[in-house]
Order: C-alpha cells, then sequence, then structure tokens
C-alpha cells in the first residue's frame, strides 16, 4: 500500500511541470549568485568573508548552496509538501480516498516520503546551478580555486537532505494540522522572519552555543565550527559533521520526527479537520425556518434616493469606501497573524536597541523608532504585497465582480479606494510602531517621547515608499494575469531593487523608491537630508502617479480580463483625460530625473567606483614620478575659518610657514588639495611661477625664481571654500558643514604639500588590472627614507596652530588649542584658539549648538561639549578622563597640555578620534549608552575616553615612522592603557568579560583577513583586529607576564627616547627592544611570540579533581596544551617547547548571589606540549579551575578551559599512579 | 425599452454564445428561457456591460450600452447568475458598499434605503451577519437587494432560482413579482415555471439563438389541443421519437411517459394534454 501511494506519488511529481520550473529557477539563481562572487560583473563588488577566499572555497560553496536552499529552497520545499495532502481537498478528492481501505500511516506517510524525495532532487539545482556558474567563461581567475566535488557532496548529505526532513517534516504536520494552505504560508513568513530577528538576537558571545543549537537550520552550528578558521582552511577544508553541527542535526531531526507524529496523531480521516480552539462551538440556530415566510415587496415603499453620478460625488463617497477597503484588510485572518506575530517580535527585540560591547543604550525615540521601523519594516512591506493582490484579485476570486463591474463608478473609484484603504492600513501599522515604541520607552522609564520625530519618522519618511511600493504592487497585479504569478514577480522585483539593483546599476534614478538617504541625529536632526529626500520622493511619486493612471485605465473590469481588450477599451475617448494625467506625470518624472541628474552630476561629481578607481590611477600614472622629490614641510599654520552652517560651506584664509628640512634646494613647491576644494587664490611669499595646474586631481606645481635653500623658510598663503551645491547623488555624512555638528578635519580642506601615496589605488588586484605594480600597504620596517615621515602627516613633524574660527551666534566652533578670545562681530561669533606647544599638522574644526560640562584635574581643564540632553555619560567621560590622566602621568610620562576637551559630533559617524587636546566623539558612540541596565556591562563611555586619551600620549607624544607596524605605536598602545584603566576601575572579572569579546572579534576577524594575516609588529593600517584586539590582550598579557612595573617602565623609556622628536621617527622593533630589556631571559620566548610570530594557543582542562578535605584541599587538574605558529594564510605549525600558562582557582563567594565566584588562587605553570597532570594544594574550598583565567593567551577555544569541580571521591583510587607533574610552578 | 440587434459574440476558445441575435423588451418582466449552454448568460453580460460583442447593438432608452457602458450602468441593477460574497463582511455593510458606489452619498438617505430593502426582503434579523455565513436564498434576496439599488430602470436577473429548495423559490418569485412594474426586468432561467409564474413576455433561447418568441399566453394557445401524452414502456421511447415528433420524455410514478406534437390526433393510446410552456421549451430546444 505504502509503496503504490509512494510511487504514484512520486510519479505525478515528476510529470508536474512546476517541479521543473523550481529546478531549473534554483539552477539560475545560483549560478547566477556564483557568477556575482566570481568577479563576472566587475562593478559588483560581491566579495564574502574576505577577498584571499576562493570564490568556490568550501565553506562559500557550503554557504550558497545552504543559503539558496534554505531560503528559495524552504518555499519549494513548503510548496510541494504543504501540497501532499492539503490538494485532496482541494480538489476533493479526499472523499474517494478516505473511503478506501488505506491506512491513515500509509496514505500520510507515503505521501511525504514521496513529496520529501522530489524536494531533495530538486533541491539538489542550487550544486549544479554553483557547478555552472563557477565554469562560465569572463570570471575573475584569481577569485576561482581547483575544482572540488567533496563539498557539494557534504553539504548536501549534512545540511540539505535534513533541512529537507526537518522542515518537511514541520510543514507537513502544519498542513495536517490547519488543512489551510494560507497558515502555511504565513507560519513560513513566520518562520523566516523569526529566524531573521534571531540571528540578530542571538549574535552575543554567551548565546553563540544557544543559537547553534536552536538554529534549525544548522546555519549557526556551522559558524561555531568555522567562525576561526583561516584563509588557508576555508579553501580547503570541507565542513565536517562535529561538534554543536552534529548535535544540532540530530537534535532537529528528533524534533521533527516528534513534530511529525503530532501532525500524525492530529490528522482525522474525516472530511471537516479538527479545530483549535478555546472557545466551545455555540449552536447556533439554523437561519431558514421550517414554516414558510411569504415576502413581499412593495417597491413603492422603497424611500427615495438621489444617485448623483458626478466626479465630486464620487470624491466624496472616497473617504466611505476607502475606509471600507481598509477594514475588509483589518479583518483579514493573515493581517492579524502577521500583525499580532510582527508586535510580539518588536517587544523581544526591543531588549537589543542599540548595541556595542553588549551594553544597550537609552531608548532615546530614533533609536527606538528606527529599530522597529528596521524591524516592521518587512511585516509592512509583505503586508503591503500581500494586500495589494489581495485587493486587486478579492472581487474575482470571491466572484464579487459580476455584481461590482457592472455598477455605476468608473475604474478610478476601484483603484482610488483600493488604493487607499492599502494605504490606510499602512498608517495603522506605523501607528502600531509608534505605540510599540512608546510602550518600550516607558517601560524602561524613558519618557521623553518626542512626538516630532515619532511622527516624521513613521508617517513622513516611512509611508513614502511604503506607498510606492503599493502603487506598484498593484499596478503589477493588475497587468498579472494571476494572483501568484503577480506576487512572484512584485517580490522578484523587490528582492532585486533592494539587494542586487544597486550593485549593478550605478544611479539611483534607476533604482525604484531610491533616495540620497536620511537619517536622523539628536544633534542636526534631519538635517539637510529632507530636501533631497523629497525631490527623488517626488522623482518616484510622478512615476507612480503615471503607473496609478495606467493601472486605472487597464483596471480588469467585466468578464473578459485579456490585456489586449482591456487596452482597446482603455483607448476610449471618454478616458482622454486619464491619459493626459499619465502623460503629465511622465512629464514631471523625466523632469525631475533631469534635475536630479544635473544636481548629482553636474553640479557635484557621482563617481563610480570604476571612474574613482580610474581617477586613482590617472593621478598615480600622471604624478607618481614626484613620490619622494624633495619638498618644503610645514612648520606653522595659522588659519582663519568661516563655518556656515546653513549654507554648509566653510570658508578658509590661512597661511603655512614651509621649511626646507631637506639638504638640496628646493625648486618648486607642489601643492594637492583635496577634492572638490575652490581655491581663491594661492600665494607663495617669494617669486614663483605656477608651472603646472590639473583640474581634474587639482595638483599644481609653482616653481620659485630661486631655489628654497635647506634651512630656509617660505610662506604660502591661501584662500580656499569648501560649498554644498544642490542635491547630492548619496548622503556625504560628515564631510562637509552641517546645520548643527559640524566636525571636518584639516586634511579634507587644506593644501597638502608633495605627492602623496594616500591617493592611490591600494587594492593589489585591482592595481593589476590597471597595469600597476604591486603595491605594498606600508614601507618596509628597514626604509630609512620613510623613517623621516611620520605615520600621519607626510608634509609636516610638528607644528605650531593658531586659528581664529568663527561660526553663527547660537553655535560654538572648537579647533585645538586654547581659548584666547572670544567675540561678536558682525553678526557672527569668533573664537581664537592657539596652541603653545607643537603639534601633529592634523586637527579638527567643529560647530555645534554646544552646551558644556567642566570639571579640573590638578590644573588640567576637563570640557565636555555635548548636545542638551545628552547628560547620560558625561561624568563617566569626565571620571574616564580624571582615571586615564592619573594612571598615564603616573606611568608614561606628564601630559603635554593644560585642557582635555570631548566634543560631541553627529552619529552618522561612529567613532572618537583624538587631536591634540580635543577629542570628538560621536553622539552614536556612548553619549546615550546605558551602562546602569546591566552592572555586567562593560562601560564603553569610559572605556573609549580612556582609549582617545591614551592617544594624547600614544600618536600625540610619540608617533611612529611612515614604515609597516607603526600604527602599533599608537592604537594597540592606546588600547594598552585604556584596558589598564578600565582593569584599575572595574576589576579583573570585568576585564575578563572584555577580553573575551575582544578575543572573539580578533579570531573570528582573522578568520576572513583579506590579505595575509602579519604579526603584530609588522601590522598594517587595515588589519584594525591585530592592532586594537589582539594589541589589547597581548599588551595586557605583557602586562601580567612581565609584571606591571617593568612593562610600564619599558613604555616609559621608549617615550622618553621619542617623545615630540622629529624624524627620524621610531618604529616598532624601538619599542619591542624597550620591552625586551625589561624581559626577563625566561619571558623573552614570549615577547617573540607576541610581536613577531602570529600564536595561537589551544589549552584544554580535562580534568579537576578535588581531593583532601576541609583545610586541607587540593585539586588534581590534567591540562591538554598546545601552542601553534600561524602563517600569513594561517596554516598552522605545531611549536615546540613547554608555555607558561596561568591557571586559576574560583571559591564560591559566600553571601553573594548564586553563580558569584572569586578568582582565589593564580598561579603561572610551565606546561609542555601534550599532557599535563598537576596537583594544585588549596587553602578553600574550590569552585572552578580555568586555565588562562585572566584571557592572556590567544586560545581559539575559551569553553574548554573551564571547569566546575566535580565532588567525585572515588576518583582518588584511579589517579595513583599518575604521578607524572612534569610541570612547575612558574 | 431594450432593443437588441443581430447580436453576435464568439469567444476566443471558439465557441460561438450569440447567433445574430435581435429582440426588443419594453417594460415589465420579460422571460429568457433556455437551456444551460444556451446563451443566456453571455446575453445577460453584455446587456450588463460586462462583456463586448463582435458585432451588432443593444440600446436602451436611447443609451448605446456598448459604448456608453457607463451611462447604462447608471440606470442598471444587475442579478448575476453567479455570484460570491465576501467573508467577513456583513449585509448592511455591503449593501452600503454598494450603495454609495451606486452614487447615493447622502448618509442619511443611504441608511434608510439599506434599511428599507433589508425589511423588505426579509433579511433585516440577519444584517450584521456576514455574507459568507447566508443560504443559498438569503444570498439570491441579498442579491436582488442590491440591484434594487439606485431605482434601476433595467433590471437584469440571470438564474435566481436555480439551486434553491421550493419555498426560497417561491419567496424569490414573489420578491420579483413586485419589481416587473414600469421597468423592464430581464429574467433568464432554465426552469419554465419561473417564467409561467412571473412573465408577461418571453423568447426562447438556445445553441445562442433566439427560437421562439412571444407572450406565454400566446404560445400556449398556438399549442393548444396538439400535445398528446402516453404511457410507455422504456424500451419503446426510440420507437415513439422514429415515429412521432417527440417533445419530451419523463418519468412519472417510475413509468415513462412521452409527450408528443401532433396536429392531429395520433390514436394508439395517446391523450391530449393541455399544453405547458414545459412542452414548448422542450419542442423549441429539441
Amino acid at each position: 500500500m505504502f509503496s503504490s501511494i509512494f510511487s504514484f506519488e512520486v510519479r505525478r511529481l515528476l510529470r508536474s511541470a512546476s517541479t521543473y520550473i523550481y529546478f531549473v529557477v534554483l539552477i539560475a539563481v545560483t549560478a547566477f549568485v556564483a557568477m556575482l562572487a566570481g568577479g563576472m560583473f566587475p562593478e559588483a563588488k560581491f566579495a564574502f568573508g574576505g577577498e584571499k577566499i576562493y570564490a568556490n572555497a568550501p565553506v562559500i560553496v557550503d554557504a550558497f548552496f545552504s543559503f539558496i536552499n534554505n531560503y528559495v529552497g524552504l518555499i519549494i520545499i513548503v510548496a510541494i509538501v504543504g501540497n501532499a495532502v492539503l490538494k485532496d481537498f482541494k480538489f476533493n478528492t479526499y472523499s474517494m480516498i478516505f473511503t478506501t481501505p488505506v491506512t491513515r500511516f500509509n496514505y500520510l506517510s507515503g505521501r511525504f516520503a514521496a513529496s520529501m524525495m522530489v524536494a531533495m532532487l530538486v533541491l539538489t539545482g542550487p550544486a549544479f546551478g554553483l557547478m555552472i556558474g563557477y565554469a562560465m567563461p569572463g570570471l575573475n581567475p584569481d577569485r576561482i580555486g581547483a575544482f572540488m566535488l567533496a563539498p557539494y557532496i557534504h553539504t548536501y548529505w549534512q545540511t540539505i537532505v535534513p533541512n529537507t526532513l526537518i522542515f518537511g517534516s514541520i510543514f507537513f504536520a502544519v498542513s495536517l494540522i490547519s488543512r489551510d494552505i494560507l497558515v502555511i504560508w504565513l507560519s513560513l513568513i513566520a518562520f523566516f522572519v523569526a529566524n531573521g530577528v534571531a540571528s540578530s538576537t542571538f549574535s552575543s558571545l554567551e548565546l553563540r552555543s544557544v543559537a547553534a543549537l536552536a538554529d534549525p537550520m544548522g546555519t549557526f552550528a556551522k559558524r561555531t565550527l568555522t567562525r576561526y578558521w583561516s584563509t588557508h582552511d576555508k579553501n580547503h577544508q570541507v565542513m565536517p559533521m562535529e561538534g554543536l553541527f552534529l548535535v544540532n542535526r540530530l537534535l532537529w531531526l528528533g524534533i521533527s520526527v516528534g513534530i511529525w507524529a503530532i501532525g500524525y496523531r492530529f490528522f482525522s480521516f474525516s472530511s471537516t479537520p479538527r479545530r483549535i480552539s478555546f472557545r466551545a462551538p455555540r449552536p447556533t440556530v439554523a437561519s431558514g425556518k421550517m414554516s414558510f415566510v411569504p415576502a413581499f415587496f412593495r417597491k413603492g415603499s422603497l424611500p427615495h434616493t438621489n444617485p448623483d453620478h458626478s466626479t465630486r460625488a464620487m470624491l466624496q463617497n472616497m473617504w466611505g469606501l476607502s475606509v471600507n477597503e481598509c477594514k475588509t484588510l483589518i479583518r483579514n485572518t493573515s493581517f492579524r497573524i502577521i500583525l499580532s506575530f510582527g508586535m510580539t517580535l518588536l517587544l523581544l527585540v526591543s531588549t537589543q536597541i542599540g548595541k556595542i560591547y553588549d551594553t544597550t543604550t537609552y531608548p532615546v525615540t530614533y533609536t527606538v523608532v528606527e529599530y522597529f521601523s528596521g524591524t516592521f519594516n518587512l511585516f509592512m512591506v509583505i503586508l503591503t504585497i500581500l494586500f495589494s493582490g489581495e485587493l486587486v484579485w478579492r472581487a474575482r476570486e470571491h466572484r464579487m465582480s459580476n455584481i461590482l463591474d457592472a455598477l455605476p463608478v468608473p475604474n478610478w473609484v476601484f483603484y482610488i479606494s483600493k488604493l487607499s484603504g492599502l494605504l490606510f492600513m499602512q498608517v495603522i501599522l506605523q501607528t502600531i510602531v509608534v505605540i510599540c515604541g512608546m510602550i518600550v520607552q516607558v517601560s524602561k522609564g524613558y519618557t521623553n517621547f518626542e512626538i516630532g520625530v515619532y511622527i516624521k519618522y513613521a508617517y513622513g519618511f516611512g509611508l513614502i515608499d511604503l506607498w510606492l511600493l503599493s502603487v506598484l504592487a498593484i499596478f503589477i497585479q493588475t497587468l498579472s494575469s494571476n494572483k501568484f504569478l503577480g506576487y512572484f514577480i512584485v517580490a522578484l522585483f523587490y528582492f532585486w531593487n533592494s539587494t542586487f539593483a544597486s550593485l549593478v546599476l550605478k544611479h539611483k534614478l534607476f533604482i525604484f523608491s531610491s533616495d540620497p538617504g536620511i537619517m536622523y541625529s539628536d544633534m542636526n536632526a534631519f538635517g539637510h537630508l529632507t530636501y533631497p529626500y523629497f525631490i527623488f520622493k517626488l522623482y518616484w511619486g510622478a512615476l507612480s502617479v503615471a503607473l496609478a493612471g495606467l493601472t486605472s485605465l487597464l483596471w480588469a473590469r467585466g468578464t473578459e480580463k485579456k490585456l489586449g481588450l482591456r487596452l482597446a477599451d482603455a483607448r476610449h475617448k471618454e478616458n482622454r483625460r486619464s491619459w493626459v494625467l499619465v502623460a503629465g506625470a511622465l512629464l514631471v518624472f523625466i523632469g525631475c530625473g533631469s534635475f536630479i541628474y544635473y544636481n548629482t552630476d553636474v553640479l557635484n561629481k557621482n563617481l563610480t567606483d570604476t571612474e574613482q578607481e580610474k581617477k586613482s590611477v590617472d593621478y598615480e600614472k600622471r604624478f607618481a614620478r614626484y613620490k619622494g622629490i624633495p619638498q618644503p614641510k610645514i612648520t606653522d599654520v595659522k588659519l582663519n575659518v568661516d563655518i556656515y552652517p546653513q549654507q554648509r560651506s566653510l570658508h578658509t584664509a590661512g597661511t603655512y610657514v614651509l621649511q626646507n628640512k631637506t639638504d638640496v634646494p628646493v625648486d618648486s613647491i607642489h601643492i594637492l588639495m583635496p577634492e572638490d576644494i575652490k581655491v581663491r587664490s594661492m600665494t607663495l611669499a617669494r617669486s614663483a611661477k605656477q608651472v603646472y595646474y590639473d583640474s581634474t586631481v587639482s595638483y599644481r606645481i609653482l616653481r620659485l625664481d630661486q631655489p628654497l635653500r635647506p634651512g630656509d623658510t617660505l610662506t604660502l598663503s591661501f584662500v580656499i571654500d569648501m560649498v554644498s551645491k544642490g542635491i547630492e547623488h548619496s548622503f556625504d555624512g560628515l564631510s562637509k558643514p552641517l546645520y548643527n555638528g559640524t566636525f571636518v578635519n584639516n586634511r579634507s580642506f587644506l593644501p597638502m604639500i608633495g605627492y602623496s601615496t594616500d591617493f592611490e589605488l591600494s587594492d593589489n588586484s585591482d592595481r593589476k588590472k590597471y597595469g600597476l605594480g604591486y603595491r605594498a600597504t606600508g614601507n618596509a620596517i628597514g626604509d630609512t627614507v620613510a623613517w623621516k615621515r611620520n605615520l600621519f602627516i607626510h608634509d609636516a613633524d610638528f607644528v605650531t596652530l593658531e586659528v581664529t574660527m568663527s561660526t553663527v551666534p547660537d553655535q560654538i566652533a572648537v579647533a585645538p588649542g586654547y581659548l584666547l578670545r572670544e567675540w561678536s562681530a558682525n553678526g557672527r561669533r569668533y573664537f581664537h584658539y592657539k596652541m603653545d606647544n607643537p603639534i601633529l599638522n592634523f586637527y579638527s574644526f567643529m560647530s555645534a549648538r554646544y552646551k558644556v560640562k567642566k570639571d579640573k584635574w590638578n590644573n588640567t581643564n576637563i570640557e565636555i561639549y555635548y548636545h542638551p540632553g545628552h547628560e547620560y555619560n558625561l561624568d563617566r567621560m569626565i571620571g574616564g578622563i580624571k582615571k586615564s590622566l592619573t594612571y598615564y602621568t603616573q606611568v608614561f610620562s606628564p601630559y603635554q597640555h593644560r585642557q582635555v576637551r570631548i566634543l560631541e559630533f553627529p552619529r552618522y559617524a561612529t567613532f572618537a578620534q583624538s587631536f591634540p587636546n580635543t577629542i570628538p566623539f560621536s553622539e552614536g558612540l556612548g553619549f546615550i549608552a546605558d551602562v546602569t541596565a546591566d552592572k555586567d556591562n562593560v562601560d564603553y563611555p569610559f572605556y573609549v575616553t580612556a582609549h582617545e586619551v591614551a592617544h594624547q600620549w600614544f600618536a600625540h607624544q610619540v608617533i611612529g615612522a611612515d614604515v609597516e607596524g607603526s600604527n602599533l605605536l599608537s592604537e594597540s598602545l592606546a588600547q594598552y592603557g585604556s584596558i589598564m584603566v578600565l582593569e584599575r576601575e572595574y576589576g579583573e572579572e570585568k576585564l575578563r568579560k572584555f577580553l573575551k569579546i575582544e578575543m572573539d572579534k580578533y579570531l573570528s576577524t582573522r578568520s576572513s583577513e583579506s590579505e595575509k594575516e602579519r604579526p603584530w609588529m609588522y601590522a598594517d593600517v587595515g588589519q584594525g583586529y591585530i592592532l586594537y584586539q589582539k594589541g589589547g590582550i597581548q599588551m595586557h598579557a605583557l602586562n601580567k607576564y612581565l609584571g606591571e612595573d617593568s612593562m610600564n617602565h619599558a613604555i616609559k623609556r621608549f617615550i622618553d627616547k621619542y617623545a615630540f622628536q622629529g624624524p627620524p621617527y621610531p618604529t616598532t622593533r624601538e619599542l619591542v627592544n624597550a620591552i625586551r630589556q625589561s624581559t626577563p631571559d625566561s619571558m623573552q620566548y614570549f615577547v617573540t611570540d607576541a610581536f613577531e610570530k602570529i600564536t595561537l594557543y589551544d589549552n584544554k582542562l580535562t580534568e579537576a579533581k578535588l581531593k583532601g578535605a576541609e583545610g586541607n584541599y587540593s585539586v588534581d587538574v590534567t591540562v591538554d596544551s598546545k601552542k601553534m605558529y600561524a602563517d600569513s594564510t594561517g596554516k598552522e605549525t605545531d611549536a615546540p617547547g613547554s608555555n607558561y600558562v596561568e591557571i586559576g582557582v574560583y571559591k564560591k563567594t559566600v553571601g553573594a548571589s548564586e553563580g558569584r565566584k572569586k578568582l582565589a588562587y593564580i598561579a603561572k605553570y610551565k606546561l609542555a606540549p601534550g599532557v599535563n597532570k598537576l596537583n594544585i594544594p588549596l587553602t578553600f574550598k574550590p569552585y572552578q579551575v580555568i586555565v588562562d583565567p585572566r584571557v592572556l593567551l590567544i586560545d581559539r577555544k575559551q569553553d574548554d578551559n573551564e571547569m566546575y569541580i566535580d565532588k567525585d571521591e572515588k576518583g582518588e583510587k584511579k589517579e595513583s599512579s599518575g604521578s607524572s607533574v612534569r610541570a612547575q610552578r612558574g | 425599452m431594450l432593443q437588441i440587434s443581430n447580436l453576435s459574440k464568439t469567444y476566443p476558445n471558439g465557441v460561438q454564445a450569440l447567433k445574430d441575435v435581435s429582440l426588443t423588451i419594453s417594460n415589465g418582466m420579460f422571460g429568457l428561457l433556455g437551456p444551460n449552454g444556451a446563451g443566456k448568460s453571455s446575453l445577460m453580460r453584455t446587456i450588463a456591460t460586462l462583456q463586448d460583442a463582435d458585432t451588432g447593438t443593444i440600446t436602451f432608452n436611447g443609451i448605446n450600452v456598448l459604448t456608453q457602458k457607463q451611462e447604462l450602468r447608471k440606470t442598471l441593477g444587475y442579478l448575476p447568475q453567479e455570484f460570491g460574497v465576501y467573508p467577513r463582511v456583513s449585509a448592511e455593510e455591503m449593501l452600503h458598499y454598494i450603495a454609495r458606489l451606486k452614487g447615493i452619498t447622502n448618509d442619511k438617505e443611504r441608511k434608510e434605503l439599506v434599511k428599507a430593502l433589508l425589511e423588505q426582503v426579509n433579511l433585516y434579523n440577519h444584517r450584521n451577519k456576514f455574507l459568507g455565513g447566508y443560504s443559498g436564498g438569503m444570498k439570491q434576496r441579498f442579491g436582488i437587494a442590491q440591484a434594487l439599488i439606485g431605482d434601476p430602470k433595467l433590471i437584469i436577473v440571470d438564474e435566481p432560482t436555480a439551486g434553491l429548495d421550493p419555498a426560497e423559490r417561491l419567496r424569490f418569485n414573489n420578491l420579483l413579482s413586485e419589481i416587473g412594474e414600469n421597468i423592464v426586468v430581464i429574467l433568464s432561467t432554465h426552469i419554465v415555471e419561473d417564467v409561467s409564474e412571473l412573465c408577461n413576455d418571453m423568447a426562447i433561447i438556445a445553441g445562442g439563438k433566439v427560437v421562439q418568441r412571444g407572450v406565454p399566453q400566446e404560445m400556449l394557445n398556438a399549442f393548444g389541443g396538439k400535445i398528446w401524452s402516453k404511457q410507455v414502456a422504456k424500451d419503446e421511447v426510440a420507437g415513439v421519437q422514429e415515429q412521432h415528433r417527440l417533445v419530451l420524455s419523463k418519468l412519472s410514478g417510475g413509468k415513462m411517459v412521452v409527450h408528443i406534437y401532433s396536429d392531429t390526433d395520433p390514436g394508439n393510446g395517446y391523450v391530449q394534454e393541455k399544453a405547458t410552456l414545459e412542452d414548448i421549451y422542450f419542442a423549441n430546444i429539441s
């Protein structure tokens, strides 16, 4: 019986055209993705997990194969399995089948097995798609590795087949229980959304194993396996079936069997499904009474009416009709399901708002509304697409169109009322977002609702895109011959438009519903972005009006729906007005488009990536010959910077004093201007001739009549403007002055001297493409010429600076230096700043409506310039400054300035940056962080402050030479400073949490390194994960291994020697030497491992047994120790020799809440590679043993370093001969 | 006055639904009788502006139905042969909705009208019930109520009694009988009794053509005395068909009864029958 049901069903499915369509779609989609990844479209930069990872690396094959099947494939699984039984109800064949002697089990399992079998065949499609895609001609050969069959097979058996069974069972059970195709699709949508939200929610470190198990797709579990894989592993290793991944597979297969069984139990062989209901059905009185009541109709008694068919009357009616349409949508069950689901999710995800370092922010309105709109947007899009189809097809589906189509209204009445109904629904949804937002705010004790922001976001910007989508979706549905085809086209278009369109199409004019970007900032509100936004929306709105006109003209009415007939109908004379509307709207569309193009591409420069690359290539090819020619350096800067926030422009008049520090005469001065800067004048104080000027890159050469002799100086005066013109193609963040919160630095608008390599094309594969030679990311550490330049600024060493800034009266303008005078003139506010000691030629100019909080540390003024309302963490920042100054001045060197200022700038970028005694700090980073919410949180406003203050030493006192690794001297050392301050303030346990996050960041980022991982002392500027994360961990480790005093002495010696020194600048060699001098011989290996090698540990605690009794405890500990060196591709070799590793024992703290523990014993042990058995005598009762508890070593697996003590007394017996305690105390 | 001239329609699949149909219909209840697939609904839909004809014209009180659709719709009440209802919408709401679309913008007027209509079609007690839960008869009564909104001058009722139980059919026909005064009502049906009960004028349509046209009584008179019946065995029916012009054969109490058309007494045990509309119908469509 089973086999006949099975084979019949398989044959039926294999005969069905849709099966082959699914297969072909899967192949086509995946082939496209493979070609995209393989570099078929050079415009579309699509690097997946690091540039050195092949497009067909096993991990990528696995990712694509699984991803496509987890999304497109899952839809197919549901389509096949969902109908396996339901079709019998759809076609009423159930009555025939249920009355045959087939058993329920045979029937259900036969159908299920057959659909699973076919689904598994269909889902092989992506494998073929990938193979085809990777074999296409025209791919970038650098991106494709050798063909391997194994990854496809592994992924198929490990991921695809189990997932098909898991999801097949789940959705099969849903179909058995609900017997409603709509419920099945809704549950699929619910699953997708829940999965999406869950994956963003469960990304934090502690929840990773939970997520790995909870994710039925197995994606997270696989990620835990490959998370720290090196490039080499990723390119060569096939996904193993082990660890959490294996557990995940077994777990979910088990769960799915259970779910299948529930569905099976639930399914009865009868026509009516069992209902899940909380209410008992109320017996209703049958409406048709048995007795015959004649109805007599008196037509004369009907009230008289005055039908009015004028356009005006129809418009009057529109509100009522629209409300009616909206009501029918809201009554829809799917609306309620999706909505309640969405709201639940909103409230669930509200805990995640604005997380940085696992710390949330205060629920200020914009974060709430942005986060919610983002989360809820998917629901709104789904509902919009779903209901646009529903509205268009409802009358026809319910055969109501026979009545409605013959009613005396023109098409547009139907169209407009339905469209408005949909728009009303969207307004309701946005209102729900607002209400949920306020609920969340109140629940967190925040009551500053900022209704205006809610309204603008939710109803202004939030609705427009939905409206445009509605018009488009209804248009497509009107033309479509079938609702589901319509859905498919709309969904496909939406997906394309929101993902690949921007990769392939070069201008936003071609991306439906696009805009230059909108972002709210408490400081700058919507800034200047509103106008460009609305111009773009006007453009798309005009197109939508045209589409609306066409929709109305082509509205399907009557029984003949062929498009040709409708078109013929639409040509009737009476429709002339509609055609005029369409034509008019198209004119506006074209007009608007031209206007936008004029703004973005004529008034402004809008270069595609390729054009930008070509420009860099051109620059290098023409001017690289001037690289390294003798040029004078800037020694003094005087500036008058006028900021015009409303015009978003800036006017500067200034002078540089240039000094020839070389030992040869300089006969011409090369001046390079940053992009988009208008030069009003550029004059030298000596007679000179402009002998060369290039406008495209603004490069000019002034030849001096009399060469500048060594040591001589020369003044350069200039007047320049930075202006904003019209609409830019994309929001450019902080690059130009803003209405409130201007933050620009000198490198973005002031002249630079000499050829700068900063503007060269840096990506080596691109360089190859354009015929440029290989370019190292940094100069060799031994390049003595490069020692003469510092890392940041090539055209100056230390300079003196004096700035007069002006701005509008209600703003404060700030530049580095001490305020000498403030005055008002010409309706503007002036500030005169002067620096009293030389600084790097790198400084910021800021202007905003600030409030200032002042404090003092010894004789140093502390000032925080903040946006009113952002008072939350000011004290933490001030505390951070004070603690930092205290520690740094105590252990490193005196502070060179008399003030420290933190200045807030808009959240368009989230960083903090240290300029001389001036620290711009992003609104989005720390000003609204809620560090009080959870005691375990990392206080990152404090920590970031400490890091930036440390830069006053590491960057502004000592700056490295322009060679590889020099960034270590600023970033890693600043990181060290802040970690030490953090540890002193918050203790070791909290630091441990912080270091674990840093460890994870380092390990996972190195895993997708695009070039090659360098040892720490050679790390280049792009390798933040080495400079910050690994750097911080290792500096802290060195501190613990060498002792705090020796370490700080070493750094102090280094500072003393190099602070404020001009060329030659120090390199990392000098720092390492300084540290080595403070390192005993036994620890030299550790310094070598840290700086010169890529060192990884794999320590594992395999046993921890308690021995002895009260007062005489000891623990037997077995540790598996392993150290490896990795090469630049991540290939590892075991390192011989023993290493010092800390082992800590915790005790449970009395009285404290459960789970609280204290590190009560810690000591270094010298562990040999392999198994080490130790006995640790203790004076207290141990609770937990942790190898390397202070997170000093780079260990890829931290979880297996800890063990709770099991009170296994019998263990004593087993452990008798194991006296091989090779390890010694260190 | 509805004037249909030389109306023809062929569907894209090749079915010729209407062949040169010409009819003139004046005020009163006009019955359009025909078997399934005769072209009744095609004709009704064409008159109701839902479908175009290939050739021919329809005019109603000076309105060219095929080109001035919007004008005709203003005076039209249409109860389609087949119509569904929205789930989760009550009769009252739906009537309000249709009334709005029929141009009754005044809220008060519309409320009164809807209330009166619901009362008159005996649905007032069920007005808040979702239409999806209505029985067939209630649905048809709702259908006629919506067709009557806006004082239509032309009402088209397409097979309204198909599938109704006898009581509901009677109730429905009672309703219909009252609305045919002073306006054109076209009732299409395949149930002979509907026409004989309600119509003062009729046409029989078969195979897309009008095969008989006239006042029911006159037609009956024309058939008067020419219908003869006889009870026969089942296997004799074929023989009867060979010998006579067989109008219909039907079962009566388990026995086969044949009706034949004959100007003269065929003898052989045939009994003269009073002609019914059924006989005329079958005589015309066979």
